[in-house]
């Protein structure tokens, strides 16, 4: 989950006054979780509203919560002189979408901005997946001179501006091979002919998406006036996050404004019709059209009550709500999980479980009373590992390791009881253990799951005679059919093993390991096992059994 | 006088019957018992005041390795051998001794006056001169019994030991009589027996002795070495023993998962980041895995993703291959095989993560997983299955928090409450979103949860690194309770 870390002070600020208490149950209801950091707040928020993730983001949704506003906030819809021309053909195919907010006459400051800027970074990294679905800027546009805006691929050679934290002009490619940022995101830029840059018809740059601002409008804690643009390869997040970063701005107190875009489709604002008998029917309720009208306004919506339905317009920053589901999950939310009272159904199912489990049932239990002792490991393994008694058998491995001791899945359970004998050597004599589960291979070009049976007894000396009488004990108890083939194992004493065969075909292995392979591991005493295959799964319909 | 002796003290008894001292050998050979039992019956008998000990000091005489070499004294050798007279040289080596024996045999048989040494025309003549047995009886003695004992050792030993024939070393003697006044006969009537034997009860001799009380709980009995199945495997199966209980079919998948399934038809959007590299692993073997999904429900699933999330669905994407990260894969199998409602399945099974390895994380765990299917179910039932389940599993206090997963909307995050670690979560669920359910051809509400089994397992345990569930320590999991019991003292 994602986390951020808001300043308490400001939240006040934003809230009103509010208890921790209060505080904390509001955002455990917004899905979040809330730790006291010194003067801040430390906060764990779901993925799914990347709109809560900073101070006045979090304080809109908290007071929809406490009911201390409710319905989409009324930013006030102020003139703007601004228009961006948007030169679609030399963008198309580097990055297509944009957006551009205006947001004017915030009383801002250090504390302000820093929220602003933090959660500016916070959606890039986070939602946008480090500023390859969109990059937002935020301007002062004070310094400009123009207001008639541009967005358009140039030529590298064309696009020269003083960087943030430059001091100088730069050309684009200097830009990318010697700034910091330039450095990070060059390769969002990679094999592109022109780059995208953002500027006024006078040629004062604001920057350069998704690399770096101008210094030029660089904004500070003395900025009133933004410019939010955003640019970006989905045009549904890049419309999004526009709205996200102005409407959290107008939370402190500024008037937004729609530039005049010429050259790019204004994506609309999306309406859904939301039957009651619907949200009734999904939440088990008996909610009124009132009911629904007021909790959805408590989740920050306009909507309205007509003819059995509820009418809901949806702002662009809720980049959640896809589908009904979605807002019925907004009503129930609002309405208080914990005042829904659990009922169970009386389904009339039958309850089971899969042969396979039974299985592994009767050979734990037989395992145990024979003396052995069970153990649970992992089904990732590493290469380092006695030889395949079946050479013919492939593993089932991956490319992308986390580390190179996992890196495929185990098709055998007994080099883990070889570790394990390793592990407990000390411990008294005879050490018995087993472990029954599953295990993956790869045969003739197939993927195969089966469980296994493995069980191996270490004393000062383990024959074949009793680890034979151990499975044959095994073999009563479990009903297992098995067949000696006296035909040497890999990594087994020569003549003191066999191939088991059950049905007619290969199963496993019993005998006494090869002291060379006893050596290699570490291990000082003699080890006689058996490993047997209890079910291979098939694939009945899509499922396995 | 404490009652009751026991039977290897009755032996003893009887052995000292006759009166007289006896020592702890003499014993021994009386009772044919080993030392160890007659020493603590000795031991027993004194404590109850049965018998006089006392103790004194002896010295016990053993041939040194040199000793135990030599068949006779070199000098008892020599006698023999020169017999009326044999030149020196001669005798040196014709008589079978080594050199350092026979210079010792010369030496000694001269002192003690059984050889002589005369000079003559053809040089140095030895012969014989008187016989002298009391050394070599000593010797012959020691050499037949191996050990003598003695309260002071007689002078021929002391001649031995000064020429490292013989040891002499230092004992303490124990030798024990009756105590006076008592009677065997009395306290053999008080003989206890330490266990009951077969033959106790074949003869009927059980209903003539008692056994002594056993205290339970002073002695230091520890565990038994002894089979034992795992705890965290069972409790995985007391969790899917109450999901049967609760009418839930056991349902399995693949570990090797399409990105279909573990995805796409969850509805999770293929540049989702739990969908790169660094979070999932990428199978990189050549292999085939079961039926593919049907061409139909691709298509639909497909046109969900465009739809809810805009953009361009890729198909090539959705059929490569990994390892599944939520048994979740499982459930979306089985609305693909469109049962019939109402139902209930679950499985409980491994998932992967590309995690480092801590006390928090295994790059492969457990998960249990339930879908419930049937028309008119609401999140209210859902509610009431999680609040179920938890008091199955002993948890009395449970509350819902909002929750988001891609795949269910409303979504919720169950909490328990535990008396020290405060809420937990245990169970998340939802109920599945349209955009899964209806592509798979399913067209009523499907309640779906999990329990995190790993994180119940360890708070029944009280564990607090999640490395202990796959130790390779045979103590850490011989030592474990129950997992039956564990959950039914929750």
């Amino acid at each position: 989950m994602p986390t951020c870390r808001i300043s308490s002070s400001l939240l006040r600020k934003l809230i009103g006054d509010v208890t921790p208490e209060l505080l904390e149950e509001a955002v455990f209801n917004l899905k979040g979780e809330m730790r006291v950091s010194g003067k801040d707040y430390e906060l764990e928020l779901t993925s799914d509203r990347p709109d809560m993730m900073c101070a006045s983001g979090l304080a809109r949704a908290v007071k929809g919560y406490l009911g201390v506003e409710k319905g989409e906030p009324k930013y006030v819809a102020a003139d703007t002189d601004f228009t961006v021309r948007v030169d679609v053909s030399s963008l198309s195919g580097i990055r297509p979408y944009c957006d551009f907010l205006v947001v004017k006459g915030v009383k801002a400051d250090a504390e302000v901005i820093g929220d602003i800027l933090a959660y500016q970074e916070k959606l890039h990294s986070t939602l946008s997946a480090g500023r390859v679905k969109f990059a937002i800027g935020v301007h002062d546009y004070s310094r400009l001179q123009s207001h008639a805006l541009v967005y358009q691929a140039r030529d590298p050679s064309q696009i020269v501006f003083t960087p943030l934290n430059g001091d100088a002009p730069m050309n684009a490619n200097n830009i990318l091979t010697s700034t910091d940022k330039g450095v990070e995101y060059a390769h969002l830029l990679k094999g592109c002919a022109k780059y995208p840059v953002f500027a006024t018809e006078e040629g004062e740059v604001l920057s350069m998406p998704p690399i770096i601002n101008a210094k030029l409008t660089q904004v500070s804690e003395n900025t009133t006036d933004f410019i939010v643009d955003v640019t970006g390869t989905d045009r549904r997040l890049t419309h999004a996050a526009c709205e996200m970063v102005a409407y959290n701005i107008c939370e402190y107190g500024g008037a937004l404004c729609r530039p005049a875009i010429t050259g790019l489709k204004v994506v609309p604002r999306r309406k859904f019709r939301l039957s009651v008998g619907g949200v009734n029917r999904l939440l088990g309720t008996s909610f009124t059209a009132k009911d629904v009208v007021e909790n959805l306004s408590k989740s920050r919506l306009d909507a309205a009550a007509a003819g059995g339905a509820v009418h809901v317009n949806v702002p662009g920053y809720r980049v959640d709500l896809i589908d009904d589901v979605d807002l019925v999950e907004d009503v129930a939310v609002m309405a208080g999980y914990n005042g829904f009272t659990p009922e169970r159904p009386s389904l009339a199912t039958i309850g089971g479980v899969q042969p396979s489990t039974r299985l592994a049932s009767a050979a734990r239990n037989s395992l145990a009373s024979l003396g052995f002792v069970e153990f649970n490991s992992l089904l990732l393994t590493s290469e380092n590992q006695p030889p395949n008694p079946f050479p013919e058998i492939g593993y089932v491995r991956v490319s992308n390791p986390y580390s190179k001791e996992l890196n495929r899945l185990r098709a055998w359970l007994y080099p883990g009881l070889l570790w394990i004998v390793f592990r407990n050597q000390t411990k008294p004599k005879p050490l018995q253990v087993y472990e029954v589960g599953a295990v993956a291979y790869v045969s003739c070009g197939e993927y195969v799951q089966a469980v296994h049976a493995a069980a191996a007894i270490s004393a000062n000396t383990a024959d074949s005679l009793t680890v034979e009488k151990l499975f044959n004990s095994f073999c009563r108890d479990t009903g297992y059919r098995a067949e000696f083939e006296n035909i040497h194992v890999p990594s087994f004493i020569r003549g003191r093993s066999a191939y088991l065969k059950s049905g007619g075909s290969a199963a496993g292995f019993i005998g006494e390991v090869d002291p060379s392979v006893l050596v290699e591991m570490g291990i000082d005493y003699p080890v006689a096992l058996f490993e047997v295959e209890l079910h291979k799964m098939a694939f009945k319909g899509l499922t396995l059994t | 006088m404490s009652a009751g002796v026991t039977e290897t003290e009755a032996m003893v008894l009887k052995a000292l019957g006759g009166g007289g001292e006896f020592s702890l050998d003499d014993l021994c050979e009386a009772t044919r018992l080993p030392v160890a039992s007659v020493s603590s019956a000795v031991e027993g008998l004194w404590s109850k005041g049965l018998l006089q000990r006392s103790e004194s000091k002896l010295y016990e005489v053993r041939l040194t390795e040199r000793g135990e070499k030599l068949g006779k004294l070199p000098e008892d050798v020599l006698y023999e051998y020169v017999g009326e007279g044999v030149p020196i040289d001669a005798a040196k080596t014709g008589s079978g001794l080594s050199p350092d024996d026979f210079k010792a045999g010369v030496a000694w048989g001269l002192r003690r006056g059984m050889l002589r040494l005369t000079t003559s025309d053809s040089g140095r003549i030895l012969t014989k001169s008187a016989q002298k047995r009391d050394l070599s009886e000593a010797f012959d003695k020691l050499r037949e019994k191996g050990r003598l004992v003695f309260d002071e050792v007689p002078h021929e030993y002391m001649d031995l030991k000064a020429r490292q024939i013989v040891e002499v070393r230092e004992a303490s003697s124990v030798r024990v009589r009756l105590a006076q006044g008592v009677s065997v006969h009395e306290v053999l009537k008080t003989r206890v027996h330490t266990a009951l034997t077969h033959r106790d009860i074949t003869a009927g001799s059980y209903s003539r002795f008692t056994l002594p009380p056993y205290a339970f709980g002073s002695s230091e009995a520890t565990a038994a070495l002894r089979g034992k199945r795992h705890f965290y495997k069972e409790f995985i199966s007391t969790v899917r023993e109450i999901l049967v209980s609760m009418g839930f079919e056991e349902m399995l998948g693949p570990y090797m998962e399409y990105e279909f399934w573990n995805f796409d038809a969850l509805f999770v959007p293929q540049n989702h980041t739990a969908r790169e590299e660094h979070d999932s692993y990428a199978v990189s073997s050549d292999v085939r895995l079961g039926p593919r999904p049907s061409r139909e429900a691709a298509l639909r699933v497909g046109r969900a993703h465009e739809k809810g999330w805009g953009y361009r669905w890729d198909a090539v994407a959705a059929g490569r291959l990994v390892l599944r990260s939520h048994t979740t894969a499982v459930s979306a199998r089985r609305l693909a095989e469109k049962p019939t409602a109402p139902f209930k399945y679950f499985t409980i099974d491994r998932n992967f993560r590309r995690d480092a390895i801590d006390q928090t994380h295994l790059p492969d765990f457990d998960q249990c997983e339930g879908i419930v299917g049937g028309p008119s179910l609401t999140f209210r039932n859902l509610l009431g299955f999680l609040e179920a389940l938890a008091s199955s599993l002993g948890i009395t206090k449970l509350r819902f928090k909002p929750s988001y997963f891609p795949f269910t909307e409303p979504s919720v995050e169950g909490y328990a409450y535990h008396g020290e670690l405060g809420w937990i979560e245990v169970a998340p669920g939802g109920v599945f979103r349209p955009e899964v359910t209806r592509p798979l051809g399913i067209k009523f509400p499907v309640l779906a949860w999990g329990i995190g089994v790993t994180r119940l397992a360890m708070v029944y345990y009280g564990l607090t690194d999640i490395r202990e569930l796959i130790t390779q320590d045979l103590d850490a999991v011989v030592s474990k309770e129950e997992a039956s019991a564990k959950v039914a003292h929750m």
